[in-house]
């Protein structure tokens, strides 16, 4: 059940939200969190009994094992043969559910072998919630868990409006909250800053993400077909599909985010205009931010100060102390980021070229001679973008040097075949239109900077980004907002579902 | 309005510019409140002199600190009544709207009106076949005088069929587009409440007849399930879960903004609009018959259905399919048993068909999973003919039946000279039947 489905939007959202309110009302906060548990197993059990099964076993394990590890602090080789046998268990159910086919799709190509498929279903959202529970993991090793019990642990591991594609939420940030809840279930006010979200993030994924979509999934299944095209028609199919992707993930990160305020339960921010970010490093702390966040503390950090360890015992010269602390760790982790992506060869050379862009990135900083005038930084780094997302969308390897080859002029086309047709003049006019608002506008949380409705720290200068544009209750708030909410539920027509369900 | 009160020493002078902002802007917003909490601050600083000003300025800041929430408070519910207000006209608007502009899919009028002219002999235009057709067939039935002899129920294949075909028999022709397994005892509970089951009813199953309704891509079934629920109380069976036959989709397209600029569109720039006629053919129309079957528009058969535009349509639909295997719902078969059974007690003989595909389409997906899956339809098909005792006609294989790719218009709607072989093996079947 999509978050832009009528289902969910008409009957699951206001029957859970009125079931949580009421039982917070009259049981108490801790049946409160109880229900929503409940209803966070029924929402994810709405995709299949299986993969119900298969969250709930994850999650028994994680539980199980993130309870005992602190009670094994005593015996700290005990306590670190355990968390490393539990994240390897979890690793490898998240390598056999997604990876396995991978494998033998390599192993075929590699050793001329014909081995079949493995009829595996990857759980909707498995990246997500194996990814946030290695983190709660991580935590109890080093004995940071907020107290919690079971039904705190499903909501912080599988809250219905964040299991399926995030944002990637950590466990102190949670757990703090629901610890002792103190917030009213039915204070109007944050009720309506979460429907306002909610129908921002619906208005960008229908009326946006999905009308640019048809370009981008013209030109990039024409490019996986061995269609022909020239130069500006990989540039649209590109620049689509990066305003796509934004509208889309971003969207659904509103939408989150809204049900998450409508709960009374803050939730981190994924998106701040990364499309504004003038250098790659700022680009990664404003796109997909939970994820940049999770590699950073649990897998750059690491590596970085292992790195730096090295360099100091090794009294490396400054590019062997950049190399080292710098661009190895930020190489690795983006690698990784890009395999947690998915399985296929296009995530990994998507996570290597971020890697690559960062630690190019970080050595200008620290040995370049000039800094590049805004304008040309901003440029080279929306260029690192696109050709990144192209290899992102691409359905392989192939079609995705084709595309990037074309865009810069050093594609060939083959003969006698068919041509990608798209109506150029209206992509390109969406484009723009797009960008505009990408660039010139507002994002979510700035419109909404008077309420703050995110768990991250509020940023000082947030008034000044907002501008004229800022959300208060009044009559003149409420019919924009409204109009925003009903064209995007009534516009709401064969829907493609979010491009990260399938992460 | 978000005032800040500080309390204390330093912050006192502040302090009380800002409760006087505050009782100011209340007393503006909220007279009757403003005036009350004036009233309080006034007495809090003044009832005890005694007081010292920072203790009168806490008793003052929480006054206003009540104030403030009141006042917000008002803005919020004003500002979401207004909200919902606006939200439920949006939504009543386009309602209203879809009825107004696509009454043959919406609205009970259109299809009443429809009803009405079959009822008197009339055919009647529309702008095309996307209308709610299980509710046309629902007024058409309340509107007969008398149950007819041969009643086809099936899906758009037979869509071209006309009593014509039947030898002079009265035939009415009860298909309805995209019919799956809750359709069969959907239509048999309005013969039987509209008390015209006929003699004999030929029964067709499809392709996709018992996919499951989570599996469906399509939702113009939705409004057939109220009868589908009516019948299974009616003779006692389980019933699918409201959850997962609830018209979603349909209330989704009743409030839908781009169907209402379509419609509204099309309603506008239409030189003719539904209505009765007794002509037999329309340029521009399609044609709803009193039989159930239908007429296409000259223009649609002249420029639309094209033998290139046949082939693509084969094509994309081959390649659609090809290797997807067809889901039967074991719920389905119960429910049908359970329909046959009931049919078989009253009477009524069954005959069972399986629609034959384009030949182009049918030998594009041979040795297919779709292939094995239609093999697993006609199975299923055989096993209810050898359960009750139903005489089979038809086969998916248009080879069997004598049809050529010429006689389609896709992959899977044939012209009436293809249905016309059909009905020949049908009145073949009837007629041993009758000798036996």
């Amino acid at each position: 059940m999509s978050f832009t489905s009528l289902q969910f939007i008409f009957a699951f959202l206001p029957l859970s939200f009125i079931g949580f309110a009421l039982v917070q009302r009259f049981l108490g906060a801790k049946m409160g969190i109880n229900f929503l548990a409940l209803a966070s197993l029924v929402f994810y059990g709405m995709w299949g009994a299986p993969l119900l099964l298969i969250l709930l076993t994850s999650m028994a394990f994680n539980f199980t094992i993130g309870n005992t590890l602190p009670s094994l602090s005593a015996d700290r080789s005990k306590q670190k043969n355990l968390f490393t046998v539990a994240v390897i268990v979890n690793l490898v159910m998240l390598g056999y559910l997604k990876y396995t086919n991978f494998f033998v799709d390599v192993a075929n190509q590699a050793g001329g072998m014909s081995f079949a498929h493995f009829d595996i279903v990857a759980p909707i959202g498995v990246s997500f919630f194996t990814f946030v529970q290695i983190g709660y993991l991580i935590d109890a090793y080093n004995g940071q868990l907020v107290r919690h019990d079971f039904a705190r642990f499903i909501v912080f591991a599988a809250f219905f409006p964040c299991v399926t594609a995030g944002p990637l939420v950590m466990q102190r940030e949670m757990m703090e909250q629901l610890a002792e809840p103190k917030q009213n279930a039915l204070d109007l006010r944050r009720i309506m800053i979460g429907v306002t979200m909610f129908g921002m993030g619906l208005f960008k994924k229908i009326l946006m993400a999905d009308s640019i979509a048809p370009f981008a999934d013209a030109v990039f299944n024409g490019a996986h077909e061995g269609m022909t095209y020239n130069w500006a028609t990989a540039w649209i199919g590109a620049l689509s599909y990066m305003l796509q992707l934004y509208f889309d993930f971003s969207g659904y990160s509103d939408m989150a985010i809204g049900i998450g305020t409508i709960f009374g339960i803050k939730l981190p921010l994924n998106f701040d205009s990364p499309f504004k970010a003038t250098n790659i490093s700022d680009f990664w702390r404003r796109w997909h931010m939970t994820m940049t966040r999770f590699f950073t503390a649990y897998v750059y950090s690491g590596l970085a100060m292992n790195g730096m360890r090295k360099a100091m015992s090794a009294r490396a010269s400054r590019f062997g102390r950049y190399f080292l602390c710098a661009a190895l760790p930020s190489f690795f982790t983006f690698l990784c980021a890009g395999v947690w992506h998915g399985a296929g060869w296009n995530y990994i050379v998507y996570g290597a070229m971020h890697g690559t862009a960062i630690a190019v990135f970080l050595g200008w900083r620290e040995m370049g001679k000039f800094t590049l005038a805004p304008p040309v930084a901003w440029a080279l780094t929306m260029l690192t973008v696109v050709c990144g997302l192209v290899m992102f969308r691409a359905a392989d390897l192939h079609s995705a040097f084709g595309l990037l080859g074309h865009m810069f002029g050093i594609g060939g086309n083959a003969a006698n075949v068919k041509t990608i047709t798209i109506d150029a003049a209206q992509a390109m006019s969406l484009i723009v239109i797009f960008s505009a608002v990408t660039l010139l506008l507002p994002n979510t949380q700035q419109i909404l900077h008077h309420e703050w409705p995110v768990v991250d720290s509020k940023p000082a200068d947030i008034a000044l980004d907002a501008g004229l544009v800022s959300w208060r209750p009044s009559f003149s708030t409420a019919i924009i907002t409204a109009f925003i909410f009903t064209v995007g539920i009534t516009s709401i027509g064969a829907s493609s579902g979010f491009v990260y369900y399938k992460f | 309005m978000s005032v800040s009160v500080s309390v204390g020493v330093d912050g006192g002078a502040q302090s009380i510019e800002d409760m006087v902002r505050a009782l100011r802007d209340a007393a503006h917003d909220e007279p009757v409140a403003g005036q009350r909490a004036a009233k309080q601050g006034h007495s809090s600083l003044t009832a005890s002199p005694v007081q010292s000003t920072v203790s009168g300025n806490v008793e003052s800041a929480d006054a206003v600190a009540a104030l403030n929430s009141k006042i917000e408070s008002g803005k919020t519910l004003r500002h979401t009544v207004a909200f919902v207000t606006a939200v439920a006209i949006g939504f009543a608007g386009l309602v209203y709207g879809n009825k107004t502009y696509g009454p043959e899919m919406y609205a009970d009028g259109g299809l009443n009106a429809a009803a009405d002219a079959h009822a008197k002999g009339l055919n009647y235009e529309v702008f095309d076949l996307n209308l709610n057709v299980r509710a046309l067939r629902d007024a058409q039935l309340a509107r007969m005088t008398k149950a007819p002899e041969v009643i086809i129920i099936g899906a758009s294949h037979w869509q071209e069929a006309d009593k014509g075909l039947l030898n002079g028999m009265d035939f009415y022709n009860a298909h309805i587009h995209r019919d799956y397994w809750e359709d069969l005892p959907g239509m048999v509970e309005l013969l039987v409440r509209h008390d015209r089951l006929p003699k004999k009813l030929i029964v067709a199953i499809r392709d996709l007849q018992f996919t499951p309704a989570e599996n469906r891509k399509d939702w113009l079934w939705e409004p057939g399930i109220p009868a589908y629920r009516a019948f299974t109380q009616r003779i006692g069976i389980d019933t699918e879960s409201w959850w997962k036959t609830a018209p979603w989709h349909r209330l989704q397209a009743l409030i839908s903004l781009p169907m209402f600029f379509e419609n509204f569109t099309r309603w506008q720039q239409a030189l003719v609009r539904p209505g009765a006629t007794s002509a037999n053919r329309s340029e521009t129309m399609d044609m709803l018959m009193p039989d159930g079957s239908i007429l296409w528009s000259k223009y649609k058969l002249d420029h639309l259905f094209t033998p290139e535009r046949r082939k693509n349509e084969v094509k994309n639909f081959a390649d659609s399919v090809l290797n997807k295997p067809l889901v039967i719902d074991n719920d389905g078969i119960e429910a049908w048993q359970s329909t046959f059974s009931f049919l078989k007690s009253k009477g009524v003989q069954v005959y069972l068909v399986n629609p034959p595909f384009n030949p182009e389409f049918y030998d594009q997906i041979a040795g297919t999973q779709y292939a094995t899956g239609l093999a697993k339809v006609e199975q299923l098909t055989q096993r209810f003919s050898r359960d009750f005792g139903f005489p089979i006609f038809g086969s998916f294989n248009p080879h069997e039946v004598g049809c050529t790719a010429d006689q389609y218009k896709d992959a899977e709607h044939s012209n009436p000279s293809c249905l016309h072989n059909l009905f020949d093996q049908f009145l073949a079947v009837d007629k041993q039947m009758g000798d036996n």
